[in-house]
């Protein structure tokens, strides 16, 4: 198993500044989405549906692998200007 | 050349002659300026505040990308200011400053319209409004979709 950090925005600071979750050795983002869900309940399944993760460089395709101590970020559906 | 930043507006405010400023040269006899502004009443409800929660790794970049779009579109000559806020605001106060400096005004005004459009659905920022009443509510917006992941991914 590994360790993972997502940085929660928006609607999400509502659980946090951010949530440590464990997946999967060799996961990818969708064992990530599958953990965060089960943490955060499914009150919140569709609003995590219309998210994105990503680093600090880009959004993360679902398929991206994630590494041991990986820091991710939850990104809702945007709303600035 | 452009100049991009999410901005702590507990620290200093947004400028918009400060972005005018960056976007004047000599060969450029056009600038044109987009200010956001919090509003006091959005979807019937009367606000006396926003609160801007900013990724602001991925925001700056974004806002790079999206001025180097621009650069592409509208040449190489075009100055472009990118300046959005981090942090609470109270009515009037201002959210995001572009302005964009070219020799001439078309390429200003499109510059500057693309840049606030795009954004509006791309970058990773959060409106979150507090009301008259004291309620607080996060806006809803536009989800991040496989075209954002194809083109910066």
């Amino acid at each position: 198993m590994i360790r993972v950090n997502v940085k929660l925005f928006g609607a999400f600071r509502a659980h946090g500044e951010s949530v440590a979750l464990v997946v999967r050795k060799h996961g990818s983002i969708s064992d990530v989405r599958a953990a965060l869900l089960a943490r955060l309940g499914a009150e919140r399944a569709e609003l995590l549906s219309l998210s994105r993760f990503a680093d600090s460089h880009a959004i993360l395709a679902e398929d991206t692998p994630v590494a041991d101590g990986a820091a991710l970020a939850l990104l809702p559906p945007v709303s600035g200007g | 050349m452009f100049h991009a930043e999410v901005r702590d507006v507990a620290q200093t405010p947004l400028d918009a002659a400060e972005a005018l400023g960056f976007v004047e040269a000599p060969g450029h006899g056009a600038g044109a300026l987009f200010v956001g502004a919090v509003r006091n009443r959005n979807q019937g409800r009367d606000v006396l505040a926003i609160s801007y929660d900013v990724f602001a790794p991925l925001a700056e970049q974004c806002f790079g990308e999206i001025c180097a779009e621009a650069e592409a579109k509208w040449g190489p000559d075009l100055r472009l200011f990118v300046a959005h806020a981090k942090g609470r605001l109270d009515v009037g106060g201002l959210s995001v400053v572009i302005a964009a400096g070219s020799p001439h005004r078309n390429e200003a005004f499109s510059a500057c319209r693309y840049v606030i459009e795009q954004i509006k659905t791309r970058a990773p920022v959060w409106k979150q409004e507090h009301y008259t009443d004291g309620d607080s509510d996060w806006v809803q917006g536009h989800a991040l979709c496989q075209h954002e992941e194809a083109a910066h991914g």
